[in-house]
């Protein structure tokens, strides 16, 4: 269980099986004693960020409806967004457009899922929740 | 912010010490003003930088996001270039490139003769057996001899490495010194195999021969967004090392323990003094703080030979565009911004009250952000591989050598200073 006040983390990605990564951090971290939001579309995510506030976003690039960088550029443009936390996951690797977006709406950081074990995502989500005020 | 405790923010050392160290170097050098002077000159740097990046946003975060972004569109203006440049790959272009920017055409070198000489005494055997060659007469008749000798680190034993340079430099006098151009080269193809561990462990693909005056590239192409231009900087950087190397050759020329001077200069053993008083700096060669962060001479005034060769570097890095016109996507912003830093606070605040300028880190606290390039295509580099660290160690040794420069007569006349007290570890005013 987190230290104080219970941290709210929102996941948005698309569920493509039932191992999604959706489902596995939603586990791991309502397990750990956060209260954790998802959504599935870039629409859905944007609307339930800026409703509940959440102290870290885990965000997908590959998204229907709304992509996950279009969601980010949207999300920067609301007062509380601009400077929410938010952790970009992709299963592409950068190319040129990719790299200059994320390179401006500074997430805290941008993992490729292939690069990572999910224990590294988990960890990374932990600690930038405690460098949170 | 006072000038003090801006110092002693960015170089993370107490400001008692500062104060002390700026007395007796008035006392010592007569000249005033040295400190606020940088602070004035950082705070207007910063500001210009940032006015320019469009950033109204003060808060860490986003200055170390527009950096980053620099660094990305820089990159990308030199690769563009470089599409046109002359050579048969992207390597041999990053090195007709980097020959046409640099301005250190000569040195004091090795001369080839010996090297061939040195692998015909002791043939390196892992070398010949990767060539499947029978002899290395034959070898060298098919490659560079400075090529081979690049490759033996990869290839042969620690102690044959060990045993060849004690037994075949301990005999070396100037008069196996030539002057000679210095030369950027690119592997070829035949040592990628054992190259990728090299570059593995170092993490660039850039290496280089002190003594022969070369720079090697390991055509191996890394194509994380802003690794060109951190290693392009790093090759612009060796250029400059070498001719202090060189300088340094010349210097030991007429002792004679020229031999014992040359081992210790390319073993890198520097006399490393520990201790200081007021008045006395610490020749540095390493970044201390990678290998141990509470290292005790973090505290000390010190200049380091590697800012020299890293503010040289850079800066004909920035003139690599000097006409364009959009000042945004110029390199020339990173002309003398290597030990530029700023202090921002997470928030935002403004710098107009804080000298230096600052604003960003996390839980309210400030945190110091480099303005180096070196500094911020390593961070680029790291947020791109997902871990978003931040890098300000060039900067602040930059900013202990921009003090350094402060009390003596410019660039020059440090950079003779610390020829003339490299064996000593520690320049006395």
């Amino acid at each position: 269980m987190p230290n104080g006040s219970k941290k709210k983390i929102l996941i948005i990605e698309i569920v493509e099986d039932d191992r999604s990564l959706l489902s596995v951090l939603t586990e791991r971290f309502t397990h750990e004693g956060y209260n954790v939001i998802s959504a599935q579309t870039g629409d859905e995510g944007l609307n339930l960020a800026i409703k509940n506030k959440p102290d870290l976003i885990l965000l997908d690039i590959v998204m229907p409806k709304m992509d996950g960088i279009t969601m980010l550029k949207k999300l920067r443009n609301d007062p509380w967004g601009k400077k929410a936390n938010v952790i970009l996951l992709t299963n592409l690797s950068a190319d040129e457009n990719i790299t200059k977006a994320v390179t401006e709406l500074e997430p805290i950081y941008y993992l490729i899922k292939t690069d990572w074990k999910m224990d590294d995502i988990v960890e990374k989500v932990k600690k930038s929740l405690e460098e949170i005020k | 912010m006072e000038k003090l405790d801006y110092f002693s923010k960015v170089l993370g050392v107490d400001a008692a010490m500062l104060e002390k160290m700026e007395a007796m170097m008035i006392r010592r050098t007569g000249r005033l003003g040295v400190l606020e002077r940088i602070v004035d000159e950082n705070t207007k740097i910063v500001e210009a930088t940032l006015k320019l990046l469009d950033s109204k946003d003060r808060s860490a975060s986003h200055v170390k996001s527009i950096l980053r972004q620099a660094i990305l569109d820089h990159e990308k203006k030199v690769l563009e270039v470089l599409k046109n440049a002359p050579g048969k790959s992207d390597f041999e272009k990053a090195a007709a490139l980097a020959k046409k920017l640099i301005k250190v055409p000569c040195g004091f070198f090795l001369k080839k003769e010996r090297a061939r000489e040195i692998l015909e005494k002791r043939p390196p055997q892992n070398l010949l057996k990767y060539l499947k060659a029978s002899n290395i007469k034959e070898v060298l008749e098919k490659f560079d001899v400075t090529e081979l000798f690049a490759t033996l680190r990869f290839i042969e034993t620690t102690e044959w490495m060990h045993e060849t340079f004690e037994v075949a430099y301990s005999n070396f006098t100037s008069a196996d010194f030539e002057k000679r151009e210095i030369e950027i080269k690119v592997l070829s193809d035949v040592w990628i195999k054992i190259a990728e561990k090299f570059v593995a462990k170092k993490h660039h693909n850039v290496s280089h021969l002190k003594e022969f005056g070369v720079i090697f590239i390991n055509p191996i192409k890394e194509n994380i967004p802003g690794k060109f231009l951190r290693d392009f900087a790093l090759l612009l950087h060796y250029c400059y090392e070498i001719k202090f190397y060189s300088k340094l050759f010349q210097h030991y020329e007429k002792m004679p323990d020229f031999a014992t001077h040359l081992k210790a200069l390319l073993r890198g053993d520097v006399k490393e003094v520990q201790r200081s008083e007021p008045g006395e700096w610490l020749i540095v060669q390493r970044y201390l703080a990678k290998d141990d962060p509470k290292d005790p001479r973090l505290l000390l005034p010190r200049v380091n030979p590697e800012s020299l060769h890293w503010l040289r570097g850079e800066r004909d890095l920035s003139f690599f565009n000097a006409n364009e016109k959009n000042e945004k996507l110029n390199l020339k912003i990173w002309n003398n911004m290597d030990w530029v830093g700023g202090i921002f606070s997470a928030e935002g605040a403004s710098s107009a009250d804080r000298q230096g300028s600052v604003s960003g880190g996390k839980n309210g606290e400030d945190s110091v952000i480099s303005f180096d390039l070196e500094d911020n295509a390593m961070s680029l580099v790291s947020f791109m591989e997902g871990k978003n660290e931040t890098f300000n160690y060039h900067q602040r040794e930059a900013m202990w050598t921009r003090i350094f420069s402060g009390y003596v007569d410019g660039e020059d006349e440090m950079e003779r200073l610390l020829i003339e007290n490299f064996d000593k570890g520690i320049i006395k005013f």
